[in-house]
């Protein structure tokens, strides 16, 4: 694996792990809501509640992004994780609205807002190499 | 900013990583402050003084 992508710190590590490990619940609590939702067909009020369950991996990925921040003491692995989380957002942020607007004058299929945080997680992982190859080192330095 | 740490390590014959461990940074962190890709915080930049023994202003640049 290039040097650069090397999970430098136990701060780092500890994220990953905490990362990996919310994902997977935030996919399988999507994955039951929406199949409760669409078998079941349950009132409203059940329907506003189990709609928040997959909320709540989403709330932990922030808590441990911000933990993560608090605990790297590297401040440039700080900086390259920011800057990643940054771009990201704008490419999130620019598609969705582009997209909000070709639904209403293009008719393209509506996009269901959960599928965002899905959006943004991708572009996390997409953003990140361009952003690591930019402060990529040579090995043998 | 502009540095002379790449100079400084390679005075003392320190590779990236020598340098890195010192100053509990990554090898990337050290590397992106010699290439002028990154400019360290205040408390680094003392750090990297300190370790030196030089004033900061010998060491980093705004020129």
């Amino acid at each position: 694996m290039n040097a650069c992508f090397k999970i430098q710190s136990s701060a780092a590590q500890n994220f990953l792990r905490r990362l990996v490990g919310t994902l997977v619940l935030y996919a399988v609590t999507l994955g039951v809501t929406l199949r409760v939702l669409k078998t079941l067909h349950p009132g409203h009020i059940v329907v506003v509640l189990m709609a928040f369950i997959p909320a709540i991996p989403i709330i932990g990925i922030i808590a441990f992004v911000a933990l993560y921040l608090k605990e790297e003491t590297d401040e440039f692995q700080r900086a390259v994780l920011t800057e990643t989380l940054l771009w990201a957002l704008a490419c999130t942020l620019t598609i969705t609205s582009v997209w909000g607007f070709l639904e209403m004058y293009a008719g393209v299929p509506p996009l269901q807002a959960f599928w965002v945080f899905v959006l943004y997680s991708i572009f996390v992982g997409v953003v990140a190499v361009p952003v690591h190859m930019r402060y990529r080192s040579d090995p043998n330095d | 900013m502009t540095n002379r740490l790449r100079v400084l390590r390679a005075e003392r014959s320190w590779s990236q990583e020598d340098l890195a461990k010192q100053l509990e940074v990554s090898r990337q962190s050290v590397n992106a402050i010699e290439t002028g890709k990154y400019d360290p915080s205040l408390p680094l930049a003392f750090r990297i003084a300190r370790l030196f023994s030089l004033p900061i202003e010998s060491i980093f640049s705004d020129s």
